[in-house]
């Protein structure tokens, strides 16, 4: 077997591949490696030293995945420990802890009862053990969530708003809320450790006269008070660095929420909506010009200068062209019979123009009683807008 | 209440009227406001207005009578949101990167990109010369400053961030409308 002293002189010769597979959580294969240790410059050959950490249990290979190799567990913790490189630790693994230590501490108490030094050594043993895995995880959890906040702080860690709130979210409600029980008064975890300390204080007592079993009480009661001291600073350093973070992300999340809300909203309906949310006086007085352009609009109509009529005797010539044909019907009914309605509206209505006249013929001929059974020869009617053909139609009387 | 011995009366209306969000930067307008703010809170609601004072430092004026706000300040609303949704999306600290730093009007994503420039279109706002317009608008409103080519904003522009935050509210009877319409 190696001797601590050689396989820490290897760990620190292959420090780089060591760090490599540290900062992989899903391992490496040994091409990756490869690739990764040259852009560090290392350049011993890769093989042996692989085969040599396998042996030593320093690295293994992923289950199923012969090619990828990963740090065995100890050692990721060990290196995590010296790299100050934290890792969450979950409430239920402190839970088990707390309850081991519950447990041996009912465990010491019924040594107590009988008087067996032996008993309540072993309980003690692990009650000390318990402890210490307890402290280690608080210790551990607030180094993690310190690491998390320095990084999310230094918006170094990559992430989008969204993103980073769900990740600090999940630091806040599964790392660091469940710590509070270790040092809320009342609460089980807290609970647990007055009642460990009752019992060492039992203990003690009852077995002075075995000063072995006596001092080991007063140990591990120590030890149970440094874990809950640190407990309660670890908690109180991780929330107070943690809540400020936690709020923000909180806050930006929610913008980021509603924005997208809101454009959605607007892109679908419209503006109406974004209109009620956003109220402000605009006062505008009735009567008072603001505008520029109504102003110069207002000053135009002020300056307007109206161009004079036309004189009345150029008016003259545009007399109105409608012709009432009730008034020609009542004309025509006193000058009956008629050889020839056109002859006759022609000089009835001099001044009409051309499609007056043939509307009026048109309105007349049909309500009037006119002999259209002799065809008489064509003639024409010579207007100053223009010339019709036609032949005449004779009048006869007015309609039945 | 003696409305006459407020001072500067006038001048403060005439700001407040026309949609001008009076914050501490502008000094003695806001100094008025800040000193005699029950006096004018009373003097606004005779005349049937609300005057706000934001926790964020700043006073203006709503219309009791008036639901809906005018067509600029949509059109102020819009550009914002298209704003705060670009710098999400960049993963920034929104509010930290609309106050902390100007924004360089050639540089603003508005009409850069097609989802946001549907946006814009629904304003009326279709080219650099109504986006232009818009930045006057927000000068005009008192959400921001405009120093050559360079966009800083105002803090009465936490109008807009508080606009986001209330969405949920907001928008609460508009949360089974999506469903509704996916379903035709």
């Amino acid at each position: 077997m190696a001797s601590l002293k050689s396989i820490l002189h290897l760990l620190a010769e292959h420090e780089a591949l060591l760090r490599a597979l540290h900062e992989s959580s899903e391992g490496l294969t040994a091409s990756e490696l490869a690739a990764r240790l040259r852009t560090r410059e290392e350049d011993a050959p890769l093989g042996p030293v692989l085969q040599r950490l396998l042996e030593l249990g320093i690295v293994e290979e992923r289950p199923g995945e012969s090619v990828c190799l990963e740090l065995s567990l100890p050692v990721r913790a060990f290196l995590g420990h010296l790299l100050r490189a934290h890792e969450l630790v979950t409430p239920e693994a402190i839970r088990g802890y707390v309850q081991e230590l519950d447990g041996q501490a009912r465990a010491l108490l019924s040594a107590l009862a009988v008087t067996d030094a032996q008993a309540a050594v072993l309980a003690l043993e692990r009650m000390a053990a318990a402890i210490e895995r307890v402290r280690s995880y608080a210790q551990a959890n607030h180094g993690a969530i310190l690491e998390r906040v320095l990084r999310a702080k230094a918006g170094a860690d990559g992430y989008s708003v969204r993103e980073r709130f769900l990740r600090i979210n999940a630091l806040w409600e599964d790392y660091l809320s469940p710590l509070r029980a270790l040092v809320e008064p009342g609460d089980w975890a807290h609970a647990a450790f007055d009642r460990s300390a009752e019992v060492l204080a039992q203990a003690r007592e009852a077995f002075l006269l075995h000063g072995v079993v006596s001092a080991a009480c007063e140990r591990v009661r120590a030890r149970l008070l440094r874990m809950r001291a640190a407990a309660a600073a670890c908690y109180t350093e991780a929330y107070r660095e943690l809540l400020p973070l936690y709020e923000r992300a909180r806050r930006q999340n929610l913008i980021a929420e509603g924005c997208a809300r809101w454009l959605d909203h607007y892109g679908r309906q419209g503006p109406a909506r974004l209109a009620q949310a956003l109220p402000v006086a605009r006062v505008r007085w009735q009567g008072q010009f603001s505008d520029a352009a109504v102003e110069a609009r207002l000053l135009a109509l002020v300056r307007y200068d109206p161009k004079a009529p036309p004189p009345l005797a150029e008016a003259a010539a545009a007399t109105p062209a409608i012709v009432s044909l009730s008034v020609l019907r009542t004309r025509l009914s006193e000058a009956l019979p008629q050889a020839d309605l056109l002859a006759w509206l022609a000089q009835a209505l001099p001044a009409a123009p051309l499609t007056e006249l043939v509307r009026a013929y048109v309105g007349l001929a049909t309500t009037l009683q006119v002999d259209a059974t002799r065809a008489a020869p064509e003639t024409a009617l010579e207007r100053a807008d223009g010339r019709v053909r036609y032949r005449p139609l004779p009048v006869l009387a007015a309609a039945p | 209440m003696n409305f006459d011995a407020l001072p500067d009366l006038k001048s403060v209306f005439a700001e407040l009227r026309r949609g001008m969000h009076v914050a501490a930067e502008d000094g003695a307008l806001y100094q008025t406001l800040r000193q005699h703010e029950t006096a004018y809170v009373e003097f606004y609601a005779a005349l049937g207005f609300e005057l706000v004072h934001h926790p964020h430092q700043f006073f203006y004026l709503r219309d009791e009578d008036r639901d809906s706000a005018p067509d600029g300040m949509v059109q102020c609303a819009v550009f914002m949101l298209i704003l705060i949704d670009h710098l999400q999306d960049q993963g920034l600290d929104v509010e930290t990167r609309l106050f902390d730093a100007p924004f360089d009007v050639e540089q603003l994503p508005h009409l850069k990109q097609p989802r946001y420039q549907g946006y814009l279109r629904q304003v009326r706002v279709q080219d650099a010369a109504a986006l232009e317009n818009v930045l006057q608008q927000l000068k005009r409103y008192g959400f921001a400053e405009l120093r050559g080519r360079e966009l800083r904003l105002r803090a009465p522009a936490m109008r807009f961030v508080d606009l986001c935050l209330d969405a949920r509210a907001q928008l609460a009877e508009d949360r089974a409308a999506p469903d509704a319409g996916a379903a035709l």
